[in-house]
């Protein structure tokens, strides 16, 4: 039996490369139940819905059960919500923000030492007061964060995702947040040196974000249910 | 600063009282459109850290209509935010249009729904309070909750890290419901907090 990292809920979080499928699944292990967060083939796949037959869920398993899955599997640690106008930082766990309108996503990763963060940015600008509301304050207090972990600000990449436009029909001009966000994020960055490696912002539909700080890779999961890799 | 973290039970209980006229007359305005019997939840005051929003409302998708209030100096005082879950929605639209489809009618009918509820809710609060509000036109948004309010929210976390949300449940047994958010921001709030202590 391969020792696993249980947290509370005894639920583990699974990376599944099968093939060319790459997907996301968390494991309950006292039901043996196997959730599929995200699967790079779940538009083209056979079966409309997963479901336990299928071979990334039976791999994954497979895994948990002590057996030799097919697939490539490693072991991500437990999630964390981070929650409005907050950020987290951390190694080798999923990160996790969900209902991304105007707010924007900044996930910033170190590749050699596996150290990621993530900020759910409200407002463009710095904060006065150390608030991590604004997109300045918030990307700030992360890198020096990542770095008392062990991140170097040089290797440093960034990832972005949100700032949309939600409301269809407006009349407000103050409900226009997003693209100052987006420009206030970008500004910070590109002042901090840090190189953005991949966006998906703007568009008028609301996103949910798993960054996956064993990988670096960023889920984004859109309220209509379409999913994008960054 | 008014410290909102810190209401007495007493002032919660006024502000209670104060959604409950609003959504007492939204309700009795639903009621008439659609000729049924709609009944109301008794008003939940939640003092919510924004930073714990996630946590109350969720990933669920829903329609929104949010109006914006002013009163006459055109000074913003807060924001009214009408939602519909999905399934709600498709059926308002049902009843309204005919059929079950979210285009631009059945979204126009929404609006109109909502904007009737918030209109009503405002002129009862209004009166209420002897103030005057102006509702803006509707703004209208379907996605998950915590998107379509975090515009909202990130207007009002300029001032403060606290939002007030009064939470009504409208429903007709159990096919249709809405929710009716007031976020008033800290001027405002101040201000009904002043009229109800005058009035006790």
């Amino acid at each position: 039996m391969i020792p696993l990292s249980k947290n509370k809920d005894d639920v583990v979080y699974l990376s599944v490369n099968l093939r060319r499928i790459k997907a996301l699944v968390s494991v309950d292990v006292n039901k043996n139940k196997v959730t599929v967060l995200s699967c790079t083939k779940k538009n083209q796949c056979l079966y409309e819905e997963c479901f336990e037959y299928c071979e990334v869920a039976i791999s994954a398993r497979n895994y948990v059960t002590g057996k030799t899955p097919k697939a490539e599997i490693k072991e991500v640690g437990g999630e964390v919500l981070v929650g409005i106008g907050e950020y987290r930082v951390g190694v080798g766990i999923i990160l996790k923000t969900i209902g991304l309108g105007s707010c924007v996503g900044v996930a910033l990763y170190d590749s050699h030492e596996n150290v990621g963060g993530l900020a759910h940015v409200m407002l463009p600008g710095n904060s006065s007061n150390g608030n991590t509301k604004y997109a300045g304050t918030a990307i700030e207090k992360m890198l020096n964060d990542m770095e008392e972990m062990g991140a170097k600000k040089r290797r440093i990449v960034a990832k972005l995702a949100g700032g949309a436009q939600i409301f269809k029909h407006m009349t407000l001009d103050v409900l226009k947040i997003g693209d100052r966000n987006i420009q206030s994020i970008e500004e910070k960055l590109e002042d901090e040196k840090i190189k953005i490696v991949a966006k998906d912002v703007g568009g008028s539909v609301g996103r949910s974000i798993f960054f996956n700080t064993f990988d670096g890779s960023v889920l984004v999961r859109y309220s209509n249910g379409g999913e994008k890799w960054l | 600063m008014f410290d909102v973290s810190k209401l007495s039970e007493m002032e919660i209980d006024a502000l209670k009282e104060l959604g409950n006229i609003g959504a007492g007359h939204a309700a009795n305005a639903l009621s008439q459109m659609l000729g049924r019997y709609i009944s109301m939840t008794v008003p939940e005051v939640e003092i919510l850290e924004i930073s714990k929003l996630e946590e109350k409302f969720g990933e669920e998708v829903v329609a929104g209509i949010l109006t914006a209030l002013q009163d006459l100096e055109a000074n913003n005082s807060g924001f009214l935010y009408v939602m519909f879950p999905m399934d709600s929605s498709k059926k308002l639209i049902k009843t309204l249009c005919g059929s079950e489809d979210i285009d631009e009618m059945g979204i126009s009918a929404l609006m109109e729904v909502g904007n009737i509820l918030s209109s009503s809710f405002c002129n009862a609060t209004a009166e209420f309070l002897n103030i005057i509000m102006l509702p803006s036109p509707p703004n209208f948004a379907m996605d998950m909750t915590i998107a379509v309010i975090d515009a909202i929210a990130a207007q009002l976390a300029e001032k403060s890290d606290y939002i007030i949300l009064f939470e009504t449940k409208l429903h007709d047994g159990e096919e249709l419901s809405a929710y009716l958010v007031l976020i008033p921001d800290m001027k405002f709030f101040e201000n009904i907090m002043e009229l109800l202590r005058g009035m006790q």
